[in-house]
């Protein structure tokens, strides 16, 4: 086959694809049901190396991941080296919020985030004042080294002025150490950013789309992870409800507006957006109500509106969240649940509105036989793909990382085998 | 897991439980509760697993006596095991 052969044929099976995707958010069912392929430390497993290696071995990373999307010829995948090939950057920028491999847990260990109280209760009114200068000066010294010397500069609005030269603080050692480490981090993040390129380039020209190449939080949980922490926030929910509001909705302004920017410069209209402490287990109906779905539809909506189209990863259990996350316009979403028991609940409710995507519960692939992932595939199969449900076939987020290899093939082939 | 097997021994339980919210813990689980076969003391207290990504194939899996999906579920499960009336 010639060159141009070969990329007319891909470029077939790249639209043909997308379309699969593309009409399950519109509520047409393609030929069969799509496969979507995301992974993180599950890689370095299938590729026999470290969950270290994975992180830092960029060459590495690009090629397992290249791999595996060629074995499991799934209908779309997520960019997996830009989503695991993060252990120069996050050492560049000497994060200090988390624990990777390699750095504070094992080489062969995932992640651990360090939840803290990063903003304190006092310091909501500091932030509502100037989100800005509170995170420049506040916030952000606390999260990485590299932003450590910004706590050392003045209020930004005192630095105007007739003739500007109340700059003396950039001649601080702290600040200039910040600045040049900031600069050289950045580039570690052009580089990482540039094998994500590579991966979504290299399967685009072997008939792969990207399912998204836009990660964004939403706004309550940006408050809850990574500002007031779980536990505190939660207490906020009772003792500090206005502030909490107030907050969640200063940061979602930013968040739309960046986001929106984002994923219309990548070229992809499916922005990933994840949820964490929604959950039934974390909150009441009402508080739900009040705190987070009403920012968090302003989000969606807003998306839907420039054009794209979000795709919301319900995590946990959200069995008492049905009926409110039903109210989007139809044919716009895609949900995601992590609870497979969680979707054809979902589509009795909301099958004439939303997509749906996910399908095989962590605890089968991890503790499973080949045979439970072909059953688990066959049952979401008739109970959802069957019933005319929109079904995108993952796991709840992706291969969980302990998963036998032969558990991932069942899970694929079964697709095959049951839904086209 | 040595940690847990002398806490055992001091404090004489009557229920042991055992929390992780990731699918790495399956395992830990798993092992721990064999080393309690092991040790000759599996008999002696109940065991209850839970955590986000906790369901009836990982309690199989770990062979737990049971599993909870809330901080209720597990004083329940202990009221029923010690039969206590609520
Ligand atoms: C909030 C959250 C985060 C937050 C912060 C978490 C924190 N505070 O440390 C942030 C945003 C930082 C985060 C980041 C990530 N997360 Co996260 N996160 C969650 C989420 C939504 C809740 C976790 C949590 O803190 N729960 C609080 C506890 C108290 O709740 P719980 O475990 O459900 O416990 C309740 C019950 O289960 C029960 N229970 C608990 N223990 C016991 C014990 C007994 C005996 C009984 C009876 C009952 C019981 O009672 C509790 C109260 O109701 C879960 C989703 C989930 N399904 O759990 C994902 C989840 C833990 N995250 C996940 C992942 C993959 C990540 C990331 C790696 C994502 C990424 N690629 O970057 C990172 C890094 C994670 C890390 N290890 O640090 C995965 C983990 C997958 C796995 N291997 O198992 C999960 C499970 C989501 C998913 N389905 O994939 N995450």
């Amino acid at each position: 086959m010639t060159n141009l052969e070969q990329a007319t044929i891909a470029k077939a099976q790249y639209d043909a694809r997308w379309q699969r995707i593309m009409d399950c958010v519109a509520l047409k069912q393609p030929d069969r049901m799509p496969t979507i392929f995301y992974a993180t430390f599950w890689l370095a497993k299938y590729g026999g190396i470290t969950y270290k290696e994975l992180m830092y071995d960029y060459e590495k990373s690009l090629e397992i991941s290249k791999k595996a999307v060629l074995e499991f010829e799934p209908d779309a995948a997520s960019n997996l080296v830009a989503r695991t090939a993060m252990g120069r950057s996050m050492e560049a920028i000497g994060l200090k919020t988390l624990k990777w491999p390699g750095h504070g847990v094992g080489e062969h260990q995932p992640y651990q985030y360090i939840d803290r109280e990063y903003m304190k209760s006092e310091e909501y009114e500091e932030f509502l004042f100037d989100p800005s200068d509170y995170c420049l000066r506040k916030f952000l010294p606390q999260v990485a080294e590299a932003f450590e010397g910004f706590a050392h500069l003045p209020a930004l609005p005192t630095l105007s002025g007739l003739r500007a030269i109340n700059i003396r603080a950039f001649a601080k050692p702290e600040v200039r150490a910040s600045l040049l480490q900031l600069m050289a981090a950045a580039e570690e993040v052009e580089q990482m950013a540039g094998y994500g390129a590579k991966f979504a380039n290299d399967i685009c020209a072997l008939g792969y789309p990207l399912i998204t190449d836009t990660f964004a939080g939403n706004p309550y949980d940006t408050i809850a992870d990574y500002w007031r922490g779980g536990i505190s926030t939660m207490k906020d929910l009772f003792r500090h409800k206005e502030k909490l509001m107030a907050s969640v909705d200063k940061v979602g302004g930013y968040m739309r507006d960046q986001m929106i920017a984002t994923a219309k410069a990548s070229g992809n209209p499916i922005v990933m957006i994840t949820t964490h402490w929604h959950a039934d287990a974390f909150m009441s109906p009402k508080q739900f109500e009040m705190f987070y779905w009403p920012p968090f539809k302003k989000q969606l909506m807003a998306f839907i509106d420039a054009g794209l189209i979000p795709m919301v990863l319900w995590e946990h259990d959200c069995t008492k969240r049905m009926e409110t996350i039903a109210d989007v316009p139809a044919g716009k979403c895609i949900y995601w649940f992590e609870r497979t028991e969680n979707i054809p609940k979902a589509q009795k409710i909301m099958g004439d509105t939303v997509a749906f995507r996910g399908g095989v519960e962590a605890s089968t692939m991890v503790t499973g036989k080949p045979e439970d992932v072909d059953l688990a595939v066959k049952s979401i199969v008739e109970k959802v793909w069957a019933k005319g449900g929109n079904l995108m076939l993952d796991c709840g987020i992706g291969i969980p990382d302990e998963t036998p290899v032969e558990n991932v093939r069942a899970m694929f082939d079964a697709a095959r085998k049951y839904a086209g | 897991m040595k940690t847990f097997i002398e806490e055992i021994n001091a404090y004489e339980p009557d229920v042991v439980a055992l929390s992780g919210f990731l699918t790495l813990a399956f395992d830990s689980m798993k092992e721990t509760i064999e080393a309690f076969d092991k040790e000759g003391m599996r008999s002696k207290f109940k065991i209850m697993i839970g955590g986000g990504q906790i369901d009836e194939a990982v309690r199989t899996y770990t062979s737990a006596d049971a599993f909870g999906i809330n901080a209720v579920e597990a004083v329940n499960l202990c009221k029923i095991w010690l039969g206590v009336k609520s």
